[in-house]
């Protein structure tokens, strides 16, 4: 399974210096964040926990791969993050417009539609990676060595290269962005009462539908930017790659709070950081299932994450 | 013994105090009003005696029994049930099994497969039950159907036919006749008072004041979370903070109290 | 017919109940899926050591415990949360049988398995499961579920302990998936990490959802036609898996309540109609 971070410029398996493996994880961190934040956006405003995410950032990098093998030419790696958040956008919206919607709209009680959504994402999350597995050649894939090179620096005693610090710097950057965007504009307040009651948003003239393929569509593009970048920083694409993922999100998610962007930054590097120096401190084998753990401490003892959800019921 | 008692009870949500130091007493077979204004805590207080809020401070005692404190579950099965505002019926069940769900042990989860004779046994027994409740609402032949094939008001009646297949010690009841035509209202008036001449204890939560002074034997009237008066119905009301809690005291002191017989001013004023 | 088909089919109908069970409760746990995982490769290490009925029974028991645990832990759990928390324990399962190389084989897995199995083996289970699921939603225990599912704190101010009815169907819906997972290995000899997780959970929901959650009928349906898929879909043999996730999306989306919810809308359209039809007449 992949690994995202052991065979970066800091490989655990050589350097034991703290400062490599926090170059490590503030690196992870930046991609867990990336495609976490999707995860929680969807759920905090939408209510829609949607389990075809990690099919859709294993299918952003995946398709990465069919278009440099069918082009045949070396593009360069912020080209394929353009259009590997381009493919994710296009599921995510076809996903929330053909079936996440209509099943919203139809369902009798919030608790049915929760349901509904929550299977009808598990069957949608089925197809890309079967789609993956058949049109993949190898188990693992590699992008071409020429895009996934990349300027390696040296940070004092530590060694960073331009895609790490790209990724923590793109991530912060994005999900500041929509941090600001959700709640300094109009747009952002809309989707804050479209999480209050989708009902009352309506009838307030909020044009929900249209809101939500575009939250849906940007949480699509995060996840499958994400997941090129992983690809590149773990040189290594397996249609299998989403399902691990998965239980990171969930981690992140629940750390900082179901809808909460600021509690996804925090959760996201909190994850990392444990995992990465629980695996190159401890064991190897505890990397996914400190994600577990955290998972159940943080529901059994403190539900609503270390930053609440409180703040999506303010509309 | 009396069959509930509320010993100066709280119930604070932060920084909102819903109930704030409330007593009354109700003697068995009674039919007692709660009635005030909106957001007078009356809803609040029908929640506390049945479980659904805790109580900040204060007790709530019942035949003797301190129920304050006991779970949902717990405080129903000791034998106080009620109905909710808003319907609440399990669409996909008949009526019969809706009605016997009052009747049900809700501790014995698991007896269909850990005991099934004595599970056969308390069907049996919660079918008649149920059956017996359906006829004593009115509703004999409704059995068979499902609750969204029924007029609100029968659908209300199975409600209350559910609480009693319970056969409970003490009734609530929610603003049975919210959104019902008068005619439904008196029909739901004369089901309650034939339970009261068979003896049962009830508690009615209503806003239809002249209903309620009409019914019961016993008011008590709450505002801001405090009682106000309590008392004989047709008296309370005429009561001056009771007036000035509903009519607003510029009203109040502009209209004088009727004579005790015609109980006039408020029933023009409230007109629902 | 082909003996793996029907105890395929048979296991497959196991799946199913394991989530009818929670479904028609309402409690969203998914956790039957882990639960496969950990009953199969208890099964399938001991049963070279031991009788394989202990062996099943083993798992079964090993399970169990597990599942209170488990259920104990997330019971204050909801909607969302309870279903995104079991999803998490099945994907870590997922993950250890993969990593743990030194107990279950790793990625390559368990081979060699005694091939214990028979038809009439499986169908006994299943026969022992359907009656203990048929019995437990009997009477009022059917009622409690449905107005669980329905109406939770409505159910709690009618009596029912829901705390422990929700434990209740968590710990029977994992112990019919260790059930079913115990008895895959001895029907195939192989076992390999990737077996359960979501392809596992599409599997059982997909059952649910086209057979229906209202009891065992529906997963005994549901397995019906998911048994006999692969054989119709013979032609896009690598393409099952998009078949299975289309399929499930488009029953979530257009008959919800499965083929018995179908049978059952048009029961009433018809009642309906000849009501109406007998009113024209009348009129």
């Amino acid at each position: 399974m992949s690994s995202p971070g052991a065979t970066g410029a800091n490989n655990s398996r050589t350097g034991r210096d703290v400062l490599g493996q926090i170059v490590n994880a503030l690196t992870l961190g930046g991609i867990y964040l990336l495609f976490a934040t999707g995860l929680t956006l969807s759920w905090g405003v939408l209510d829609v926990l949607n389990l075809a995410h990690g099919s859709i950032v294993m299918f952003g990098a995946f398709s990465t791969y069919l278009l440099l093998q069918a082009s045949g030419t070396v593009l360069a790696l912020p080209v394929l993050t353009l259009f590997a958040a381009a493919v994710g956008a296009l599921l995510s919206t076809l996903l929330q417009l053909l079936v996440f919607g209509p099943i919203r709209r139809r369902a009798a009680t919030r608790g049915q539609a929760e349901l509904s959504v929550l299977i009808a994402s598990i069957g949608a999350g089925l197809i890309p990676v079967a789609v993956a597995l058949n049109l993949a050649d190898a188990e693992v894939m590699n992008l071409p060595r020429e895009t996934a090179s990349t300027a390696i620096h040296q940070l004092g005693p530590a060694r960073i290269s331009t895609l790490q610090i790209a990724i923590v710097v793109l991530a912060l950057v994005l999900t500041g962005a929509l941090a600001w965007w959700i709640s300094r504009t109009s747009s952002g307040r809309a989707l804050r009462t479209i999480a209050f009651d989708p009902t009352t948003a309506e009838q307030l003239g909020v044009p929900v539908g249209r809101l939500s393929a575009l939250l849906m569509a940007i949480s699509g593009a995060l996840a499958g930017g994400s997941g090129l970048l992983l690809a590149a920083n773990a040189n290594a694409i397996a249609p299998h790659m989403g399902d691990g993922l998965l239980l990171k999100a969930f981690a992140v998610v629940v750390l900082g709070g179901v809808g909460s962007i600021g509690g996804a930054v925090i959760g996201a590097f909190v994850l990392a950081f444990a995992e990465t120096f629980a695996v190159a401190y401890v064991a190897g084998e505890l990397r996914d299932v400190i994600a577990f753990a955290l998972i159940l401490l943080v529901l059994v003892l403190r539900p609503q994450g270390l930053i609440s959800r409180v703040s999506w019921q303010r509309a | 013994m009396t069959a509930l008692q509320v010993e100066d009870i709280a119930v604070h949500f932060g920084g909102v105090k819903a109930v704030d130091g409330v007593s009354f007493t109700i003697e068995p077979g009674c039919l007692c009003g709660l009635v005030g204004p909106n957001g007078s805590g009356k809803t609040t207080l029908l929640n506390a005696i049945s479980g659904l809020v805790p109580l900040t401070r204060g007790r709530i005692v019942a035949d003797g029994e301190t129920v304050s404190g006991r779970s949902v579950p717990q405080i129903a099965r000791s034998g106080i049930r009620r109905t909710f505002q808003a319907i609440r019926l399990v669409p996909e069940l008949t009526v019969l099994q809706n009605v016997m769900l009052g009747a049900d042990d809700g501790r014995r989860v698991l007896d269909g497969l850990l005991r099934p004779k004595r599970a056969a046994r308390a069907d049996r027994d919660a079918r008649d039950r149920a059956l017996q409740a359906l006829a004593r609402v009115g509703l004999e032949g409704a059995g068979s159907s499902r609750p969204g094939e029924l007029p609100y008001g029968h659908q209300r009646r199975v409600e209350i036919a559910r609480a009693l297949a319970a056969d409970p010690r003490l009734l609530l009841l929610d603003e049975p006749v919210a959104g019902m035509s008068p005619a439904e209202r008196a029909e739901i008036g004369e089901l309650l008072m034939s339970l009261r001449e068979s003896g049962m204890t009830q508690l009615l939560v209503e806003h239809d004041l002249r209903m309620v002074t009409q019914l019961t034997d016993h008011l008590v009237v709450v505002d801001f979370g405090r009682v106000i008066a309590d008392g004989e119905p047709a008296t309370t009301v005429l009561d001056d903070r009771v007036r000035e809690a509903y009519l607003g005291r510029a009203t109040a002191r502009r209209r004088p109290a009727p004579s005790h017989r015609s109980g006039g001013a408020l029933r023009t004023s409230e007109g629902s | 017919m082909n003996e793996t088909l029907l105890m395929t089919g048979l296991s497959y109908y196991l799946i199913g109940l394991a989530f009818q069970v929670v479904l028609r409760s309402g409690v969203f746990s998914l956790a039957a899926a882990g639960f496969w995982g950990i009953g199969a490769y208890t099964c399938a290490l001991t049963v070279p050591h031991l009788a394989w009925p202990i062996s099943v029974l083993l798992a079964v028991a090993v399970s169990a415990v597990l599942a209170v645990v488990l259920a104990a832990t997330l019971g204050r759990l909801r909607g969302l949360y309870l279903g995104m928390a079991t999803i998490a324990f099945d994907l870590l399962i997922v993950s250890l049988a993969f990593g743990w190389d030194s107990l279950t084989g790793g990625a390559l897995g368990l081979y060699g398995i005694p091939r214990e199995a028979s038809p009439l083996m499986v169908g006994a289970f299943a026969a022992v499961a359907t009656v203990v699921v048929a019995m437990v939603q009997s009477r009022a225990g059917g009622r409690f579920v449905d107005v669980l599912r329905t109406d939770e704190p409505l159910a709690r101010s009618l009596g029912v302990e829901t705390g422990r009815l929700r434990v209740a169907m968590a710990v029977l819906s994992g112990v019919l998936g260790a059930l079913a997972g115990a008895l895959t290995p001895l029907i195939f000899g192989v076992l390999g990490p990737e077996e359960s997780g979501f392809p596992l959970v599409v599997l059982g929901l997909m059952i649910v959802v086209i057979g229906g959650s209202g009891s065992w009928v529906g997963p005994a349906l549901g397995a019906l036609v998911v048994t006999m898929l692969p054989e119709l879909l013979r032609f896009v043999e690598e393409w099952r898996d998009v078949v299975y996730g289309a399929l499930v999306v488009v029953m979530v989306l257009f008959a919800p309540s499965g083929l018995i919810g179908l049978v059952k809308r048009g029961q009433t359209a018809l009642r309906r109609r000849s009501a109406d039809e007998s009113e024209v007449m009348t009129t």
